[in-house]
């Protein structure tokens, strides 16, 4: 074990308590990932490093940016058919813009406390693998390698059953959106699909600066200093916003350093303070990075100590059991965040589909289940929803093995939620090019998260202010 | 002659660590002709055992990214060796997705053509064991081809997203390359023509027989082609705003001279766009890390091998494993809050070499000098003189204004 204390570190200043240390014991199980065969190596397994049970540091991520560019974004928010004069586009920053006096425009005392955790379903996730339609003689036919025989499939209705590997899942609660995608020219790319989604904007045309998540942030900021926070693996740009703080948490504990007493500390965190503060050059790249260290001071106030012991009792040692823990933890310190961002990668099943896919199906659920069991326990079940995205579905014939990127796919809420199935079931004859032809929109779901959750009218936070889903949300 | 701060910026820009005395070494030296020594390097060569590993030793592999970075941080570690690390987030491949041996070869391919020739290099990836694995391509068969490579192979790589194919041509394209395996066993890359699609097939508006030779030719022939490889280089390299007048320019360079990498090189380098080009972009963490360590004149990013793999783990960008097929994506976020929470971990963690403190005067303005900043922006300069007019109680000033200096939003960008 090495002690990381820094070495000049001044020891009339008393030790730091141990547990604010980065403690580090070199890596055990990166044996394990590397002597598997190729078919079975997890795919974004969690860090190929293993924090030892010692140390405090288990994530990996980035933020989203805090503020983004003023005016693409909110330009495009209020767009119209016509291009907006200078003069038009001005007021629509200007209105576009919330003042940091004004309450959410649909404000309630029941959406007071809500959250939203979505997770990021990364690659492309199978929709027909995951709610399997039942009896489907064109799906076997059409995927013969990739069946799922009826008995293996978790009961869920007649017609649909659940991905062995969602077992974990059976006891609670769970509604499926299927049909679900962009209506309107959907893409084949993952990146330009991931842009949309992101952005939320299924046309994929003037696709805003801010992304959809950072935009509902923008709309719920109270005078909490963050508002939204992506956890674990991965930037997300969908935490874009423009007033609204968001960061990205790596490590909750790698913020020690922020709240150490000793004096030191203290002229460390004014100097960051005061190179944050606004002065020439200050274009681009170099405001963002004073932006940097102004979220990391203001977060740093608002983190309070997580308790990794207990996040490790009842989570699987994975990112996104991880991220997850430290999510209902955040959550219940009620601290002023709305929005948490968690995402689980590896969905891209163009070969091996068959056991890849069900196990990333049990990665998810046995994250699930226990974060589900913590919020109801922390009193935060009904204030809590939990949705699923990914970028799109995957096309419904097998390449052999696996499937190549699709259209539509579907999407899995928990929480407060009617369970059932929602949307359209697209034709398994009636093709795009090969692809299931999404029936719903995924606007539409974002405007039923925004309505029906937040009380945010979608024309607030889409472009299209397309009318949300009934029936889906129990609240 | 050139000034101190615009030698600096070429240096950081086309290496990784800027070691202390290498700026004033270049003192009296016209800019282009600094250029032009950056420009003449050819790299290292792979020692004969390095180059004979063909199953990397469990601790090589798990050291692998670490040694990488340590290996940047020499000061032989130069433009060939920025330009390895370019191509390994443009050719990508994700290692925990194949064998240790092929990504070792890959990266072998890799820096044997980073300044060669783009046609030869992009030959070798289509027909690289990592790449057969990491996209798909091995185990592809004509009657049920798999798309992954042939996708992003257009997409990514040569041409850009929709620019001068469609989907026909990614599943065409997916039918041609039909047949290309690599062994599990023996690494051996090879042809089955029985898995081929041999029929004749419409790709990119030809319909005929093809092979890999013609197949590149006639996505190497779209006229997007040059220009969305130099674009990327430049996007990296050079960082500013690429008006479509220079991409035809830059990717005519590189067309016009046999699709050899150099001279176009030079012509982006030697460019105003790139000399002017001072604190246009955030920087990646491999290179905060490489400059920052060298900040501090130490060796290597760290002692603690498990240490120094969780701290370039937890920045998000791990050599050898990329996020996807798209590479790690160089923006703003580079400079976020959990970024600036992991630069501070990790500098607390460091100890100032004997030969900074002997050389650097704790003061605001020499402290900025060190780090390559001559002209600080008024509040990191005022951030400095404050937090050293207040640091009386301990005889840490240096390491403040350092650590100050590192985490400033000046050191952030590049």
């Amino acid at each position: 074990m090495t002690n990381h204390t820094p070495s000049w570190y001044p020891s009339s200043a008393g030790d730091p308590s141990p547990d604010n240390l980065p403690v580090v014991v070199p890596a055990t199980d990166i044996e394990r990932i590397n002597t598997l065969p190729i078919n079975t190596v997890p795919i974004n397994t969690a860090p190929i490093y293993t924090a030892p049970r010692s140390s405090r540091r288990k994530f990996l991520g980035f933020a989203a940016a805090g503020a983004a560019t003023v005016g693409a974004g909110a330009i495009a928010l209020n767009r119209t058919d016509s291009i907006p004069s200078v003069e038009e586009a001005t007021e629509a920053v200007a209105d576009a813009l919330p003042t940091p006096t004004t309450r959410p425009l649909v404000a309630s005392e029941d959406v007071a406390g809500r959250t939203l955790v979505v997770v990021e379903l990364q690659g492309g996730n199978d929709g027909l693998a995951t709610l399997v339609p039942r009896n489907a003689g064109v799906l076997y036919d059409r995927r013969e390698n990739l069946h799922i025989p009826d008995e293996e499939l978790i009961d869920f209705t007649d017609e649909y059953g659940w991905n062995p590997g969602l077992e974990a899942l059976a006891g609670h609660g769970i509604a499926a959106l299927v049909g679900l995608g962009a209506t309107d020219m959907p893409d084949g790319s993952h990146f330009e699909m991931e842009r949309r989604w992101w952005a939320g904007k299924s046309s994929g045309v003037d696709l805003p600066g801010t992304g959809f998540l950072g935009r509902l942030c923008d709309q719920l900021v109270v005078d909490q200093p963050v508002t939204g926070v992506s956890l674990g693996s991965g930037p997300s740009p969908a935490m874009r916003g423009e007033k609204a703080v968001t960061v990205g948490l790596s490590d909750p504990e790698a913020s020690w350093f922020l709240r150490n007493e000793d004096p030191w500390f203290v002229n460390l965190r004014n100097g960051m303070a005061n190179m944050a503060l606004e002065s020439e050059p200050n274009f681009g790249p170099m405001s963002h990075a004073r932006g940097g260290l102004n979220d990391t001071l203001a977060f740093a106030e608002t983190l309070q100590e997580i308790d990794n012991d207990a996040i490790r009792e009842r989570y699987p040692d994975t990112n996104l059991g991880r991220s997850l823990g430290t999510a209902a933890q955040l959550i219940s310190q009620e601290a002023g965040l709305r929005v948490l961002h968690v995402s689980l990668g590896g969905f891209d099943t163009h070969s091996d589909q068959r056991g890849t896919h069900e196990n990333l199906m049990r990665e998810l659920a046995e994250s699930l289940d226990p974060f589900l069991v913590d919020l109801a326990e922390r009193g935060q079940a009904e204030s809590t929803l939990v949705c699923t995205t990914s970028e799109f579905g995957r096309r419904l014939a097998a390449n052999d093995g696996g499937t190549d990127h699709g259209a539509a796919g579907m999407a899995m809420l928990a929480g407060p939620v009617a369970t059932g199935v929602y949307g359209e079931m697209p034709s398994l004859t009636t093709l795009d090019d090969g692809n299931l032809i999404a029936s719903v929109d995924f606007e539409q779901y974002y405007a039923t998260i925004a309505e029906k959750w937040f009380g945010i009218p979608s024309s607030e936070v889409l472009d299209s202010g397309v009318a949300p889903l009934e029936g889906l949300l129990t609240v | 002659m050139a000034t101190a701060e615009q030698v600096a910026h070429t240096l950081r820009r086309t290496s990784f660590a800027v070691h202390p005395g290498q700026v004033s070494s270049f003192a009296d030296t016209d800019i282009h002709d600094v250029i032009d020594e950056i420009l003449s390097d050819e790299g290292w060569a792979l020692s004969e055992e390095e180059t004979a590993s063909r199953n990397l030793e469990d601790a090589q592999w798990d050291t692998l990214p670490s040694e990488w970075i340590d290996r940047m941080m020499q000061p032989d570690a130069k433009l060939h060796e920025r330009m390895v690390w370019f191509w390994h987030n443009h050719f990508t491949t994700n290692r925990q997705e194949t064998k240790r041996s092929l990504v070792w070869r890959q990266h072998q391919t890799i820096r044997r053509h980073a300044m060669g020739n783009l046609r030869d290099l992009a030959r070798a990836i289509i027909t690289d064991g990592a790449m057969l694995h990491f996209l798909d391509g091995s185990g592809s068969r004509g009657d049920a081809p798999n798309e992954n490579f042939s996708r992003e192979f257009m997409e990514l790589f040569m041409l850009g997203r929709n620019a001068g194919y469609t989907e026909r041509d990614v599943r065409a394209g997916a039918r041609i390359l039909s047949g290309w395996y690599v062994d599990w066993e023996t690494d051996d890359v090879g042809f089955s023509n029985e898995d081929n699609y041999a029929r004749p097939v419409e790709f990119l508006g030809q319909r005929k027989r093809w092979n890999l030779d013609s197949y590149l030719d006639a996505v190497m022939a779209q006229p997007t082609c040059a220009g969305h490889v130099a674009g990327k280089l430049h996007d990296y390299f050079v960082s500013t705003p690429l008006t479509d007048e220079r991409r035809n320019e830059l990717g005519e360079v590189l067309r016009s001279n046999n699709w050899e990498l150099r001279p176009l090189m030079s012509e982006m380098l030697h460019h105003d766009d790139f000399v002017n080009a001072l604190g246009v972009r955030t920087r990646e963490p491999v290179e905060w890390l490489t400059a920052a360590a060298a900040i501090f004149d130490l060796e290597n990013v760290g002692e603690d091998e498990g240490f120094k793999f969780w701290q370039i783990y937890q920045t998000g960008q791990v050599p050898f494993e990329p996020p996807n097929v798209a590479g790690w994506v160089n923006d703003e976020r580079w400079s976020s809050a959990s970024q600036v929470m992991v630069r501070g971990n990790t500098v607390l963690n460091w100890q100032v070499s004997d030969r900074v403190i002997n050389s650097v005067t704790p003061t605001p303005e020499a402290v900025l000098a060190h780090c390559g900043i001559f002209s600080p922006s008024e509040s990191t300069l005022n951030a400095l003189h404050e937090a050293l007019a207040v640091q009386t109680e301990y005889d840490h000033g240096l390491e403040l204004l350092l650590t100050m200096a590192v985490l400033s939003p000046e050191f952030a960008t590049i």
